[in-house]
């Protein structure tokens, strides 16, 4: 090398990670700063995916605003309009039908099911294990298929209306879902074999660390939380919905280490308690009944002003919604805190001083939903 | 998929996927697409991660502000000759969103739109059938 050439000695890097990036579908930016492989800061931004809903959803009536409000995440979707409605209801003081009330619970459990599974798939993905994302894919088609013969569709199921809901299930749709669920039990055996497999606990095991008391400092929620061994499920503590009658059949999952690893295995085992809580709801749910005859819009004009927070546990923690109603058919404000806009405080302490390679690992642990979290 | 008569159509079409404020259920019926159960990367369809290798643009969501810029970057960056298609209500006309703060204009005002896939979200067969579409196009 000749003496004028100065060698330039590169310590630190900035590396963008995102808004649009390979192993995120979803637009969300992390800039982190490396020191050699070891992340030293990171500086995320978010808000690419926000959409408005929250004040866009002031300009509707109810009936209308139930259906922005299913799109606030299309993974989650009846998570959202079932707690949505349980709050007008509360305001209104209406009364649910049981069967309905069982038939939320149901679709709620199906989509715990099929979040659960996207994000360890989204895991194993992020791993370079793609034959397991498939895998975790044509597993999810089950309980699509589930969807789409009960509600008519895949993904946004519109099966929530205020006061009941919009379809009953059927007796023969029972047995449907019964076998369908059977099929997702006998498939979750594979899937905790697939974390025991050596490789995949070299990549997960004591990465990405929660403490339990960094999990109550920030006011971590969801499968993240129960990870850190809190036991706090809105299921178990003050059940909503159908929860009351199957709350004997299913356990609060919870583990000890709060790495990445235990994040998935909780997910999985979640899985098995979903499929208990879905065959207490398919023995408890009576023969078909008829949806209330009561039309939406006429019981929309009954909702008085009032103001009411609703919570429930979807899939990826408490979701709250702060519904004000106006009494005149709408909303004068609402306020929706999703449980990925709370977990996603988690990276403050997982990020920093992490490898570089870990950080898509440790980001899919949390499963992050960012059209959740930017509303 | 018919007579391989356009530049596109003789060799495997590549797509790259952005996500501009989609609700994430067209973006998983598109993941859905590519997964064993209909398995478009049977017709030499693969989702790519970088719009450099792509050869279909494919947009979801309804085009929030914050990612319109970083959209048109994207499309520059996909070389010619380029498709663009559009999955959902969301991209066709802002669907659901259409008259929130956060949004601007919808996507075929800024940006030549070749296919529309529309649905809320649209099943995996509609999707490939309009990927077939922009192919042939």
């Amino acid at each position: 090398m000749p003496e004028h050439v100065e060698e330039i000695k590169y310590s630190r890097f900035v590396l963008p990670f995102g808004p649009v990036h390979p192993s995120l579908k979803e637009p969300l930016g992390v800039r982190v700063t490396l020191d050699k492989e070891i992340v030293e800061a990171y500086e995320l931004s978010i808000g690419f995916a926000c959409r408005g809903i929250e004040r866009l959803a002031t300009t509707k009536n109810l009936v209308q605003a139930m259906h922005l409000i299913e799109r606030v995440c299309g993974i989650c979707s009846s998570s959202h309009s079932m707690c949505f409605a349980q709050g007008i209801e509360a305001i209104g003081d209406l009364a649910v039908e049981e069967h309905a009330q069982l038939v939320r619970t149901l679709m709620a459990e199906l989509e715990r099911i099929h979040s659960h599974l996207l994000c360890i798939g989204i895991t194993a993905y992020q791993m370079g294990f793609d034959a397991f994302f498939m895998d975790a894919f044509t597993t999810r088609e089950k309980i699509l298929d589930v969807f789409e013969r009960v509600t008519g569709n895949r993904i946004h199921h519109g099966i929530n209306a205020i006061g009941g809901t919009r379809v009953a299930v059927h007796p023969g749709d029972v047995d449907v879902i019964r076998k369908h669920v059977h099929d997702i039990e006998a498939i979750v055996p594979k899937y905790e074999a697939f974390l025991h497999e050596g490789l995949i606990k070299s990549r997960l095991k004591s990465v990405g660390i929660l403490k339990k008391e960094d999990v109550v400092r920030l006011g971590l929620v969801g499968p993240v939380a129960r990870a850190s061994g809190l036991t706090a499920d809105l299921r178990k503590d003050a059940p909503y919905a159908g929860y009351g009658e199957v709350r004997g059949s299913f356990s609060v999952i919870t583990r000890s280490n709060g790495d990445a690893y235990d994040r998935n295995e909780a997910r999985i085992l979640e899985i098995e308690q979903s499929c208990r809580i879905i065959h207490a709801l398919l023995d408890a749910v009576p023969g078909h009944i008829a949806p209330s005859h009561d039309h939406p819009l006429r019981i929309m004009r009954r909702v008085p002003q009032g103001h009411v927070t609703s919570r429930i546990e979807a899939p990826r923690g408490t979701l709250a919604y702060d519904v004000h109603a106006n009494g005149k058919e709408g909303l004068d404000k609402l306020g929706i805190v999703t449980p990925t806009v709370i977990n996603i405080k988690a990276l403050d302490v997982l990020l920093v001083g992490a490898e570089f390679s870990d950080v898509p690992v440790i980001i899919a642990s949390l499963d992050p939903c960012i059209s959740c979290m930017d509303r | 998929m018919g007579t391989r008569t356009t530049a596109m159509a003789r060799k495997s079409p590549w797509v790259f996927h952005v996500n501009c404020g989609s609700c994430n259920g067209c973006d998983i019926e598109l993941v859905a697409t590519f997964a064993p159960r209909y398995d478009l990367e049977r017709f030499g369809c693969l989702l790519v991660g970088s719009p450099r290798h792509a050869d279909i643009l494919i947009v979801t969501g309804p085009v929030t502000r914050a990612m319109k810029d970083g959209l048109l970057d994207i499309y520059g960056q996909v070389p010619e000759p380029r498709k663009v298609v559009a999955i959902g209500a969301c991209a066709i006309g802002q669907g659901v969103f259409h008259g929130s703060d956060t949004l601007d204009e919808p996507l075929d005002t800024f940006l030549p739109v070749d296919v529309y896939i529309a649905g809320c979200p649209p099943r995996p067969e509609t999707i490939i059938g309009g990927l077939i579409e922009a192919i042939n196009a």
